[in-house]
Formats: structure tokens, sequence, C-alpha cells
């Protein structure tokens, strides 16, 4: 397995989507730096202090988390889509699949070595956010604290390492495009899921709020974000100003019974992925 | 366990539009070189897969080195190159050598003398270092060839090596089996370049609509299979006439006359017959392509 993890990691990293993703990064961090650097200007004139908590609350949740967490996913499923369909259509599989290893261990391998580029550009966005926090005269280090924040990388990486997981199943049933919209059709279904739930919840709509939640149940993706910024927010008490798609007032945090479906969502994918490939003919 | 290093019976893989192979009964032993043939279509490709476990079989049984299909300690000793291949451009032929080396598992004290050792086999040494990306087909090929070969296998699977070669390539491939021959490697080479399989083959099997129509020794299955090509003008009809006690179905396409002999000692005979009614000989010769019309023989019977 780890021959293939790490064989998918460099191929992954030649690839020139990584450049373009790491220009967009550039060009996103220039933006967020200097909002960032204009907004103590902002408080400096006469803001109120909840006025200027919930101006940071949004700045860091929309401009940081979520269009961090947007670029994650979208680096994710540009990657992850063709992850085992491409090398199936080019012909590359024939030769791995009859080496004596595993279709399972193939699998695997290709998911491992996804979510390690995942996690390594994970942490340099969610160490960006920090970064840039600072240049906002922002300790988040002292605002959150350490535990806190690690708590947040991890559900911050575990967005995309569920795409992943629905991307590595699509892989083994569809065909490179065809798994594209599949998993752009199940990231959006999550997004849509997740505002119809907090729609519901605000405006008390059940059936809103229900559909919201099955969706959720089908793309759990935005319910991890929501669970991100909920656990970093609630520490200093501000994560009702502001949450997830900067919905304001009533929100639901995601329970931590919805966080052990996900990881039960996961492995269910990889599983049946592997279950489909082992019943595969290939070639 | 048998003694064969390829042994199927009953073998049948059937896609949903019906095509595929059905029913193959194959026997291979230690250090053969054995020719699958047929045309394009036929079903040669699918047995090689199922073979080296892509495809799952619908029915029948076969066992690989004495172990059942898609057997992990089997696959350890068996190399393949498919016919539709691609190795990953970004990597160096050395990087895809490594690569496979690890798949199968190989120690790694082992590693860089075997990669050595396979890129000499296969005339790669010097081109290791530049990107797969970068190669022409030939050098894909060896390169490919040598991936096949890395774990030092028994037995060795080859689809089309030589379709996409020039003929140069072609005949270094061909000196490739001949040297894998020599080391006692099993091949099992599908192929419908009949003159190679000819000269590099023990034993064939002809394939045709999924079925095997004919298998056997090679040279065995020549016998009696002796063509003899004329080139020959003033040739009248009477004496056109007098070449069907030879052969009923010889062909004349103008420019060569082709009679299938029953017997080696009528090629004197027809020499003289020639030459008695007033014909001028400018050539005559055994085919060499003998393989050739057999399976052409046997294709057409098939399809009759």
């Amino acid at each position: 397995m780890w021959q293939i993890a790490l064989s998918t990691f460099k191929e992954v990293y030649r690839k020139r989507v990584v450049h373009v993703i790491g220009l967009l990064t550039l060009l996103y961090w220039g933006i967020l730096g200097f909002v960032l650097y204009m907004q103590p200007r902002e408080f400096d004139q006469g803001a109120s202090l909840i006025s200027a908590l919930v101006n940071l609350s949004s700045l860091i949740s929309i401009l940081g988390f979520y269009l961090s967490s947007m670029l994650l996913a979208f680096l994710t499923i540009m990657l992850s889509v063709g992850i085992i369909s491409s090398e199936v259509e080019d012909g590359t599989v024939l030769t791995i699949l009859t080496k004596p290893i595993p279709r399972a261990s193939y699998v695997l391998g290709k998911y491992v070595g996804i979510s390690l580029m995942i996690l390594a550009y994970a942490a340099v966005l969610y160490i960006g956010i920090i970064l840039f926090a600072l240049l906002g005269k922002q300790n988040f280090f002292q605002l959150f604290g350490l535990v806190t924040l690690f708590k947040g990388f991890l559900l911050f990486a575990l967005q995309p390492l569920a795409i992943a997981a629905l991307a590595v199943y699509g892989s083994t049933v569809f065909k490179t495009v065809n798994n594209g919209i599949f998993v752009i059709s199940f990231y959006l279904l999550g997004i849509i899921g997740g505002i119809m739930e907090q729609v519901g919840s605000l405006a008390n709509i059940a059936d809103l709020s229900t559909f919201g939640i099955i969706a959720g149940l089908f793309a759990p993706f935005e319910v991890i974000y929501r669970k991100m910024i909920s656990t970093i927010f609630s520490s200093v008490g501000g994560y009702n100003l502001i949450m997830g798609m900067t919905m304001p007032g009533k929100s639901v945090e995601p329970s931590v019974w919805m966080m052990a479906y996900v990881a039960i969502y996961m492995m269910g994918l990889i599983f049946w992925g592997i279950r489909r490939m082992n019943r595969r003919d290939i070639g | 366990m048998s003694d064969w290093i390829i042994e199927t019976k009953g073998l049948t893989k059937q896609y949903a539009n019906l095509k595929g192979c059905i029913d193959i009964d194959i026997a291979v032993g230690e250090g053969e070189v054995f020719g699958f043939l047929g045309p394009n279509g036929a079903g040669k490709s699918t047995l090689i897969k199922t073979l080296v476990g892509l495809l799952f079989a619908s029915s029948g049984s076969a066992e690989i080195c004495g172990k059942p299909l898609g057997n992990l300690e089997a696959r350890k000793r068996i190399g393949y190159l498919p016919e539709l291949f691609k190795y990953q451009e970004w990597m160096t032929g050395r990087d895809l050598l490594s690569f496979h080396a690890s798949l199968y598992k190989l120690e790694k004290k082992m590693m860089a003398g075997r990669i050595e050792e396979v890129l000499e086999i296969v005339n790669m040494k010097g081109s290791e270092n530049y990107k797969i990306g970068t190669y022409s087909k030939g050098m894909q090929q060896r390169i490919g060839m040598a991936s096949a070969l890395l774990s030092d296998p028994k037995l060795i699977f080859l689809d089309e090596p030589t379709s996409a070669l020039d003929p140069i390539g072609r005949k270094e491939v061909r000196d490739i089996i001949l040297e894998l021959k020599k080391r006692n490697k099993t091949i099992f080479l599908n192929s419908h370049l009949l003159g190679e399989v000819e000269q590099v083959c023990d034993s064939v099997a002809i394939i045709s609509h999924g079925r095997i129509i004919k298998q056997g020794n090679i040279v065995d299955l020549l016998k009696g299979q002796q063509i003899l090509e004329i080139e020959a003008e003033n040739m009248n009809l009477q004496l056109m006439s007098q070449l069907e006690l030879f052969d009923e179905d010889y062909t004349n396409d103008g420019k060569c006359i082709r009679i299938a002999l029953r017997d080696p000692e009528d090629t004197p005979k027809i020499a003289a017959m020639i030459v008695e009614s007033g014909g001028k000989i400018y050539s005559l010769k055994p085919s060499s392509n003998r393989l050739e019309e057999l399976f052409i023989q046997l294709v057409e019977k098939g399809e009759q």
C-alpha cells in the first residue's frame, strides 16, 4: 500500500493543477492580507466591541476559513476525481494490478497518497490563516488556544478527506469526467443542504431543516465545516455570532455523533470502493 | 500440483456482448515459448488478461505456476507486458523500475542490481534517467519489458509486444525473447505477426471467434504444410489444369502460383512438368510463411 501511496503523492505533486492552486493560493493570501491589514483601522474609528467581534468573526470565517476550505475542496476534487479511473482509462493500472499486491492495497494506497497531499496543503492554508490573522493584530494562539486550534485543523482537514473518500469511491465506479460531475454534485448538495438546514432552523421551517439534514447525510462536507467553525469560535463564546455561510443568529452545532457518522461515511466509501474494485474486470 | 506452468480447463471469459474466449484448454510447460494466435477480436487479449488476473473468468478453471488465478504468490513469478500499456510519463525509466520493483517487494539490496540487469537485457542502459514521456514507442516497449522481467519471473506474458514497432524494434524484441528462451523462461506470446511467432515459438494455439481451433507443437503443426511458390511464364491452360493433380485448390494471382504440397518429392515433378510444357520458371521456392498459410486456412475454414 505504501508504495502506491508514495507514488500517488509524487504524481499529484508533479501535476500542473498543484501549481495552479499554488498561484491561486498566493492571490488569495494577497487579498486576505490586504483586508486584514485594513480591518484594525476600521476598529480604531470607534466601532463597538460587539460590532468589532462580529466583523472579525465574519472576516476570519469568510475570508479565512471558508475560502480556504473551498480552495482545499477545489484542489481535492481536481486531484482525486481521476485517481483510479484515469489509470484504468489509460492502461497504467494494467501493470500495477498484475503485481503481487491486493486490489484493496491499491485503492487504500491511492487514498492515503492523496490524503497526504491534502493534509500538507491543508496545513499550509491553516497556518496561513493564523499568520494573516497576526497581520490583523489578532493572535489566534492567545484568542483560541493551541488545543482548540489543533482541533480546528483536524476538522479543517477532515472535510477534503471526506471529499477524497467520495472521489476515490466514484473513481472505482465512473469514468473520470462522470466522476467529476458526481463529486461536484455531492459537494454542492452538501452546501445547499447546509444552507437549507440553517435557513429552516432560522425561519422555523421544519421541512426545510429536515431536507438539509438528509442532504447532509449524503454529503456531510458543509456539516464538517460548521463543526470546525463552532469548535474554534465557541471557545471565545462567539460561535453563535457567525456560522458557516455567515448565517447570523440561531444555528445548529453539529453533534459529536454527526462526526462519528462522517467517520463511518468515509470508511464506508473506501470499503465500497475496494469491494467494487475487487469485483471489477479491468481492461 | 500440475507439471505445467499454465494449465487451463474449459476456461471461459465472456462479456455481455458474448465476445471473449470460450472453453479454452491449454497446457504450457516450463521453458516453452507458447504462441497464441488469432485475428483481431478473436479473444487473445481476453485470455491473457484472465490469466494474469485482470479479468474474472465466467467459468472453467486455470492454474498459473501451480496456483489458482489471481493468487498473489503466483503473481510474484509472472511478468506481464500489456498490449495497450502506458507508464507514468512523469517518471524516469529508473523511477518506473524502482516503483515496480517495490510492488514486487524486492529487497532493497537486490533492487539496484536487478534494475541494472534488466536494463542490460533490454538494451536500455544510458536511457534510464530520462523521463518516460520522452521515450520513443520502441523504448517504451523495452522499458515495459524490463519492468516485466524485474522479479526474474518464471513466466512472462507478452501481449502483441511488437505490433507498434518498426522492423528494427521488432527484431530487438525478438532477440530479447530468444535471450529469455535461453534462460529457460516460459513465454506466453500473443501476436498476429506470424513470421515472428514461427521463428521463436515452440508451440502455438490458434483462436478464432473465441475458441481454439488448432494447437500443438509448431513442428508438428507445420508438417504437411509445405507451400511451393512458383513464378513462371508461358503457362498454358493445359499446364494449369495439370497442376490440379498436385493441389486441387492451388492459387494463381497472375504473378505467383502457390501449391500446397502433399509430398516434398512433388517439387521436382512440378518443375519438370512446367519446363516440358514450354513454361519458363523464374523462381521456385518453398513459402517462408508456412504458419501464416496454416493460420489463414484454419481461420477461413472456421469462418465458413
